[in-house]
């Protein structure tokens, strides 16, 4: 499967691969993944995963795999559309220990840029849990605002709408 | 680009091809999972298209983790799609699954499942060792 890697100062996004399993299923099975449909059981996390692939197949855009530059997986920051959502989404979910370092925004950034040159998106969104706080704040530093007026998912999650592609001027749209 | 699946395997029997579960089994597959005929595999008509997009999903991520999967059984004769049918095999359950799941209720009762599974589990005990 032909899946897109992306390249930041820091970091690399590619597909994800069987051997991210491992963090894959311990941010799942957590308390850390409370606002993002979790805590779940192993097999659970694993379906979620292959879920997660699967989605690439479907709409030849998903979610990557962040990377350090030698590989480390610190979590999962991409695309997701699955079937019944009012819009395409920008998401991120960031393992425990590599938060607090401008990763999640950096790869961020990285796929944004992505959903607005190549996939052509003229618009995209962020859904995050009301009390999810940190998920905000990252939301705030993209330069996303609060969107009330716009449909959600989950009665739970507030919409974050991204600034729009003229708004962020070529240097941040990937060609 | 649309990533496809490549690599599958090759199966047909006499009345059925069998290919890689595509973005396009979902008109079939949705109403069946929103259906009581998928009450006992985690289906059922509580169940939204978000559920039944996921096990779509679930269908085509599996080939890219484990490098096997659940095919999509079409008919030679008329091209109609009849339901995926397989290995399955989430991570902590012990051991790996045959599954079938006909999605229509049209073609049932002629066999097709019964002539699919022949043919996969002796493609999982070969080829897939």
């Amino acid at each position: 499967m032909m899946i897109p890697t992306l390249q930041t100062d820091r970091l690399t996004l590619r597909g994800p691969e069987a051997r991210d399993w491992p963090a894959f299923r311990d941010f799942f099975t957590s308390a850390r993944s409370i606002h993002t449909g979790g805590p779940k059981d192993p097999k659970a996390a694993w379906i979620l995963f292959a879920a997660e692939l699967g989605h690439w197949q479907i709409h030849g855009f998903g979610m990557w795999s962040v990377t350090l530059k030698d590989d480390t997986s610190i979590g999962l920051v991409g695309c997701w559309y699955p079937d019944h959502w009012p819009e395409k989404e920008i998401g991120w979910l960031i393992w425990d220990g590599y938060e607090g370092q401008g990763y999640a925004v950096e790869a961020a950034k990285a796929a944004r840029a992505h959903c607005y040159g190549p996939l052509n998106w003229t618009t995209a969104v962020s859904y995050i849990h009301r009390d999810n706080t940190r998920s905000i704040a990252l939301a705030e530093r993209l330069g996303c605002t609060h969107d009330a007026a716009a449909a959600h998912p989950d009665p739970e999650d507030m919409v974050y709408r991204h600034p729009s592609p003229s708004d962020l001027g070529p240097s941040e749209i990937r060609t | 680009m649309t990533p496809h699946l490549t690599d599958i395997p090759a199966l047909e029997t006499k009345r059925l091809t069998f290919r890689a579960p595509q973005a396009s089994d979902f008109e079939t597959l949705a109403p069946f999972v929103m259906s009581d005929r998928a009450t006992f595999i985690g289906g059922g008509a509580d169940k939204d298209l978000g559920h039944a997009w996921r096990i779509l999903a679930i269908l085509c991520g599996q080939w890219h983790l484990r490098g096997f999967g659940a095919f999509v059984a079409v008919r030679k004769d008329t091209g109609q799609t009849i339901g995926s049918m397989g290995p399955w095999h989430p991570e902590p359950v012990p051991e790996k699954e045959l599954s079938w799941t006909i999605w229509d209720a049209e073609p049932e009762g002629q066999g097709f499942a019964f002539e699919a599974m022949k043919m996969i589990r002796r493609h999982v005990y070969g080829d897939l060792g």
